[in-house]
C-alpha cells in the first residue's frame, strides 16, 4: 500500500501509479477507465478489505498479578450513587468524612470510582490512611500502574537514593516523624549536593516537628546566598524557642520596646547592618498597612516569645494588649503579638488576642483573614466556642460578624454543636433583618455558606432545614447562596443515612 | 425506578446534586400523579412558583422553569422524589395544565398516527412515489458531480487537500444538500475531521473508498434487493419517517438499554441507545438528535428495560430501531448476552460486512477480554492474546483496569473504524458497569 499512499498523498498529477507492479490490485484497477477511476475502486475495495480481514496484533504481555481479593464487600447501587457525587464534588472535606462512613460501613469503594479518586485525592490532600481503608487493596494495586499514582505506595528507604525528588521528600517526611536520628543524617547528606530548590522544598518540611534540634540545620541558612532559601529558614528559627536568633532579637528590642512606670514605651528600631541577616530587609509588613520602619518594629517584636513580656513587665497578656494598644506604634505591636503567639503556638495569647480583634474592627484590616485563622486554631475548642457564641449574641455583632465571615469560616475545624446551632439563627435573624432593611450589600460574602454546611454537625440539619422554609428563600437575593448551604446540608444528610 | 437509574438522565454530577436537594416533599406544593404522569409546583427565584410535570413512561417532562438545561432540576427532582416517595404524589385526577400538557402529546402521536393511515391508503411504497423518482434522480445527478470531484481530488493529491479551508468541503457537502443526498453531505463534511493526527492519509484515503463505493453503489440502485436498496437510501439520506414506522407491526419483548453514547457538533447532540433484547436475542439502536440543548426523544437510562414493541428501520441488516409507545420503563433484569471472544466476534463481523459492506459501527460483546497498562496506556488483550485496539474516543480506560483488578472482563462496546468503544462492562460477579 505504501506506493499507493505515497501517490495519493503527492497527487497522481505528480506521481504516476504502475499497476502492473501493484498485483495485490492490479485487477480491481483495471476496469477503471482513468487513473484517478481505478486508484478510486482500488481504494473502495482496500477499505472494505481492512475492516473484513481486520488482523489484530498478537502481543506477548508478562501476566499480570490479580488484585489481592478483599475482605470487605463493594458499596451498593444507592452507596455508590453517593460516592460519584462525593467525588465530583472535589472537597476534600467532603470526600474525607465520606470515606469514613465507608469504613465505618466496613464496605469498599467500587472500583470503578479508583482511577478519579486517585487523579485527584492527593491534590485535595485527602488523608493517604483513610483512602486506602475506603478502597482496599485494589488501590495500591492500581496504583502501581501508572507512574503518577506511584505517589499512593508505600515508600521504602531506596525511594531516598533512587526515588524522584517528591518521593524523597516524603521519605524524609516519614523518617522525621518515625526516626528523627534517621532524618538528621539524611538532612546532612542532602545539603551537601541539594540545589536550592531542593534546600527550600526540604527546609519547608522541618516545620511539623520542630525542636530545638533543628537550630543548627536553620540557622546556617540565614547565611545562604540566595534570598528564597533564607525566607524559607528564617519563620521556622522563630518558632523554636530560645535560638540564638530569639535572644538576638530580645537584645535588639530592649531599646525600642520598654515598660517605664507601667507605660509601654514604644520605639522605632535604628536597623544597623549586621541585622539584615535576621531578615529585616528580607520581610515587607506593607499589605498590613505598615510603614517601613513600623514593619520592622514588627518584624522585630513578632521573632519574641510573647510569654518573655508577661515575665519581664510581670504583666498579664491581657493588660500588655491593652497598653500596646494605647501606645504609639499600636499596630505594629499586635501585629507582631499577634504573629508571635502563632509562632509560638501560645494558646493565653492567642484568646486574648482574638478577643481584642474581635472588639476592634480597625485591627482586621492590620491582623488579614489568613493570620486571623491561625490564631483562632491555637485555642481550645470550648474557648473558642465561648468567643463565637458570644460574638453571636448581639444582632448587630452578628451583622458585623457576617463582614468578617473569616472568624466563623475560615478555620478548618467542625464547628460544635452549639455554635452551629447558634450561627444558623442568627444568620436567620440577620437575614431577615437585613431583607427588611433592602440591605444587598454583604450577598456576596455568603458565598461561603456550604463550607459552613461542610463543618456543620449533621445532626442539626432537620433543625436548619426548618429555620429556612422555602418560602424565606423566596425571591430574595440571598436565596442562592441559602440554597446552595441547604442543598450541601442535604447531601450530606442522605449521605449518613445512606452510609450508616 | 430507582434513584441510581436517574443519574444517567443527569446533564452533569452538579445537576443531579442540585436535583437531589429538591427531592423532598417540603419543597413542593399541588404535588400529584395520575397514571405515568405527575406533577407539582416548585418555588424558584421567579415570582411564580414554577409547574413541573414528567411522564415517567418515556421521562418526558414540562417545566416553567427558565433553564435550558434539559431535563431541568425541577424534573430531575421530582423523579428523584417519586424514586424515593412515592408516596407523597398522591394520585389525583389531572389538573388542567398537566392534561393539556398530556393532550398535546397525544395529539402530536395522533397526527403521526393519522400519517400512516394516509400512507396506508396508498402512498407508502417510496418506489412508487413520483416525488422520490425526482428526489433520486437529482441525487444520481449530484452523485455524478462527486464522483468528479474525488477524481479530482486524488489528481490534486492528499498533501495539497489537507491544506484547503473547511469551507472548499463545505462547498462540496451544500452541493450534495442541493442533490437531495445529505447522508454524501456528512460523509463529506467529515473528511477535513479525518486529516488530523498519526495516519490521517489512511484514514482519509479509507473515508474517501467508503464515499466511492457508495456512490457506485447507488448509481446501480435498480439492480439490488428491495431491502439493500432501502439501506443504500438511508446512507444517502433517504430517511422512513417514524410515521411509517409506527404503521409496521415490530418485536415486542423486554430490551434491556446495554449502552449509550452522546457525540455533539456545535449546537448539535446525537445519542445512540443500544439495547438487547431478552427473548428476540437480538440489538436494536435507538439514534436521536437534539438541538441547542433540546431534550432526547427517548430518554431511557443503562441499567433499566423497556417492556415494548420496537420496529426495526429497513435494512439489509436492521440495526436502527424506534420505539413504539407506550413501553413500560422498569428495572433492567441482568444482561444475559452470550460475550463471543475476539476472533468470534471478528469473524460474526466479517460476515455482517459481507451482508452490508457498509456497516460502520456494530456491537461487539466481548467476553475473556484482560486488560494491562504499559506505562500511560492501557492495553486489551483477547483471551487468543490479540491486542484489542482502543477508540481514540474513549477516556476511561483505566477504570476498564481498575474494574478487572487482573481477572478477564466481560465488555459491551461499538466496533467503531476497527477500534473498540466500550460502553459498559459486566465483572466477574454479574455487576453490570456503565460507561457511558
Amino acid at each position: 500500500m505504501s506506493t499507493l499512499l505515497h501517490a495519493a498523498t503527492l497527487g497522481l498529477n505528480r506521481q504516476r501509479i504502475r499497476w502492473e507492479q501493484e498485483t495485490e490490485w492490479s485487477d480491481i484497477a483495471a476496469a477503471g477507465t482513468s487513473p484517478a477511476e481505478k486508484l478510486l475502486r482500488v481504494l473502495a475495495a482496500r477499505q472494505l478489505a481492512e475492516k473484513a480481514a481486520f488482523e489484530p496484533e498478537s502481543i506477548l504481555l508478562s501476566e499480570t498479578e490479580a488484585a489481592p481479593p478483599e475482605k470487605r464487600p463493594y458499596l451498593d447501587a444507592a452507596g455508590a450513587h453517593i460516592m460519584y457525587q462525593v467525588i465530583h464534588a472535589r472537597s476534600r472535606r467532603l470526600l474525607e468524612e465520606a470515606l469514613g462512613l465507608l469504613v465505618k460501613k466496613e464496605e469498599l469503594l467500587s472500583p470503578e470510582y479508583l482511577p478519579l479518586l486517585l487523579d485527584i485525592a492527593d491534590e485535595l490532600e485527602v488523608d493517604k490512611k483513610l483512602l486506602l481503608q475506603a478502597c482496599g487493596e485494589r488501590l495500591h494495586w492500581l496504583a502501581a500502574k501508572r507512574p503518577a499514582w506511584l505517589i499512593y505506595l508505600p515508600l521504602s528507604a531506596e525511594s531516598w537514593k533512587t526515588g524522584s525528588l517528591q518521593q524523597r521528600l516524603r521519605w524524609f517526611v516519614q523518617q522525621r516523624a518515625q526516626q528523627p536520628e534517621t532524618a538528621h543524617s539524611l538532612w546532612a547528606g542532602m545539603k551537601k549536593t541539594a540545589s536550592s530548590d531542593e534546600l527550600i522544598a526540604f527546609t519547608q518540611l522541618l516545620k511539623p516537628h520542630l525542636s530545638e534540634a533543628d537550630e543548627d540545620k536553620l540557622e546556617p541558612l540565614l547565611d545562604h546566598r540566595r534570598k528564597d532559601v533564607r525566607t524559607a529558614a528564617f519563620p521556622l528559627l522563630t518558632r523554636i524557642p530560645d535560638t540564638e536568633l530569639i535572644r538576638r532579637m530580645k537584645k535588639r528590642a530592649e531599646s525600642c520596646f520598654k515598660m517605664e512606670k507601667g507605660v509601654l514605651k514604644v520605639a522605632l528600631p535604628e536597623i544597623r547592618k549586621e541585622w539584615e541577616r535576621d531578615g529585616f530587609s528580607v520581610f515587607s509588613y506593607a499589605a498590613s498597612g505598615l510603614g517601613e520602619k513600623a514593619g520592622y518594629l514588627c518584624h522585630l517584636l513578632a521573632c519574641i516569645p510573647p510569654d518573655h513580656w508577661e515575665k519581664s513587665f510581670q504583666e498579664s497578656p491581657e493588660k500588655l494588649i491593652t497598653k500596646a494598644l494605647n501606645s504609639k506604634w499600636a499596630e505594629a505591636v499586635v501585629l507582631a503579638f499577634t504573629l508571635a503567639s502563632i509562632r509560638q503556638r501560645d494558646a493565653k495569647w492567642a484568646t486574648e488576642l482574638l478577643k481584642t480583634i474581635f472588639q476592634n474592627s480597625k485591627l482586621l484590616d492590620v491582623i488579614k483573614p489568613n493570620v486571623r485563622v491561625e490564631l483562632i486554631q491555637l485555642i481550645p475548642v470550648a474557648e473558642r466556642d465561648r468567643l463565637f457564641i458570644k460574638a453571636m449574641s448581639e444582632s448587630e455583632r452578628f451583622d458585623t460578624l457576617l463582614v468578617d465571615f473569616s472568624l466563623i469560616i475560615d478555620h478548618d475545624d467542625m464547628l460544635s454543636q452549639k455554635v452551629a446551632w447558634t450561627f444558623y439563627q442568627k444568620l436567620r435573624d440577620s437575614l431577615i433583618r437585613r431583607v427588611e432593611r433592602g440591605d444587598q450589600r454583604f450577598r456576596y460574602l455568603l458565598y461561603e455558606l456550604p463550607n459552613v454546611a461542610l463543618r456543620t454537625p449533621i445532626g442539626l440539619y432537620p433543625q436548619i432545614a426548618a429555620l429556612f422554609p422555602y418560602e424565606l428563600l423566596g425571591n430574595g437575593s440571598y436565596r442562592h447562596y441559602l440554597e446552595e448551604m441547604l442543598q450541601t446540608l442535604d447531601f450530606r444528610y442522605k449521605m449518613y443515612k445512606t452510609f450508616t | 425506578m430507582k434513584p441510581d437509574q436517574i443519574t444517567s438522565l443527569a446533564p452533569s454530577p452538579d445537576a443531579l446534586r442540585r436535583a437531589q436537594s429538591l427531592a423532598h416533599a417540603r419543597k413542593w406544593t399541588d404535588l400529584g400523579q395520575s397514571g405515568s404522569y405527575l406533577w407539582g409546583s416548585c418555588q424558584g427565584s421567579g415570582s411564580k412558583a414554577y409547574l413541573v410535570a414528567v411522564d415517567t413512561s418515556d421521562f418526558a417532562s414540562k417545566c416553567t422553569c427558565p433553564s435550558r438545561v434539559f431535563p431541568c432540576k425541577h424534573a430531575l427532582g421530582m423523579l428523584l422524589l417519586f424514586a424515593g416517595q412515592p408516596e407523597s404524589l398522591p394520585v389525583l385526577a389531572l389538573p388542567e395544565w398537566v392534561g393539556e400538557w398530556r393532550r398535546s402529546r397525544e395529539g402530536r402521536a395522533e397526527r403521526r398516527e393519522g400519517g400512516i393511515t394516509n400512507n396506508e391508503q396508498g402512498t407508502r411504497k417510496v418506489e412508487g412515489n413520483p416525488r422520490n423518482d425526482k428526489r433520486i434522480n437529482r441525487m444520481m445527478l449530484g452523485m455524478q458531480e462527486l464522483e468528479v470531484w474525488l477524481q479530482d481530488i486524488l489528481q490534486m493529491g492528499l498533501a495539497e487537500l489537507s491544506q484547503q479551508p473547511f469551507e472548499y468541503f463545505e462547498g462540496v457537502a451544500a452541493r450534495m444538500v442541493d442533490a437531495q443526498a445529505p447522508g454524501l453531505a456528512g460523509l463529506i463534511r467529515a473528511l477535513p475531521g479525518s486529516m488530523a493526527g498519526e495516519g490521517w492519509q489512511e484514514r482519509s484515503l479509507s473515508q474517501i473508498g467508503h464515499i466511492y463505493l457508495l456512490l457506485k453503489a447507488f448509481q446501480k440502485l435498480e439492480q439490488w434487493p428491495e431491502d439493500f436498496q432501502d439501506e443504500l437510501k438511508s446512507l444517502a439520506g433517504i430517511h422512513v419517517k417514524k410515521d411509517q414506522l409506527e404503521a409496521k407491526s415490530g418485536i415486542s419483548d423486554v430490551w434491556e438499554v446495554v449502552g449509550k453514547r452522546t457525540e455533539s457538533q456545535d449546537r448539535l447532540e446525537m445519542q445512540r441507545l443500544w439495547l438487547w433484547g431478552h427473548h428476540s436475542r437480538q440489538f436494536a439502536l435507538l439514534i436521536d438528535f437534539s438541538f441547542g440543548g433540546g431534550s432526547f426523544s427517548y430518554n431511557y437510562m443503562p441499567g433499566t428495560a423497556l417492556a415494548g414493541e420496537i420496529v426495526f428501520y429497513p435494512g439489509i441488516l436492521p440495526e436502527r430501531a424506534h420505539v413504539k409507545l407506550p413501553v413500560k420503563v422498569q428495572a433492567g433484569e441482568g444482561v444475559l448476552i452470550p460475550g463471543k471472544s475476539f476472533s468470534d466476534f471478528l469473524n460474526v463481523y466479517a460476515n455482517a460486512l459481507s451482508i452490508n459492506p457498509f456497516l460502520s459501527t456494530y456491537p461487539a460483546w466481548l467476553s475473556g477480554v484482560s486488560v494491562f497498562s504499559e506505562a500511560e496506556n492501557i492495553i486489551l488483550l483477547s483471551d487468543g492474546g490479540k491486542k484489542i485496539p482502543l477508540h481514540p474516543a474513549f477516556q476511561r480506560s483505566w477504570e476498564l483496569l481498575a474494574v478487572s483488578g487482573g481477572q478477564p472482563l466481560s465488555i459491551f462496546g461499538e466496533w467503531l473504524a476497527n477500534r473498540l468503544l466500550p460502553l459498559g462492562i459486566l465483572t466477574s460477579n454479574y455487576r453490570w458497569i456503565n460507561l457511558s
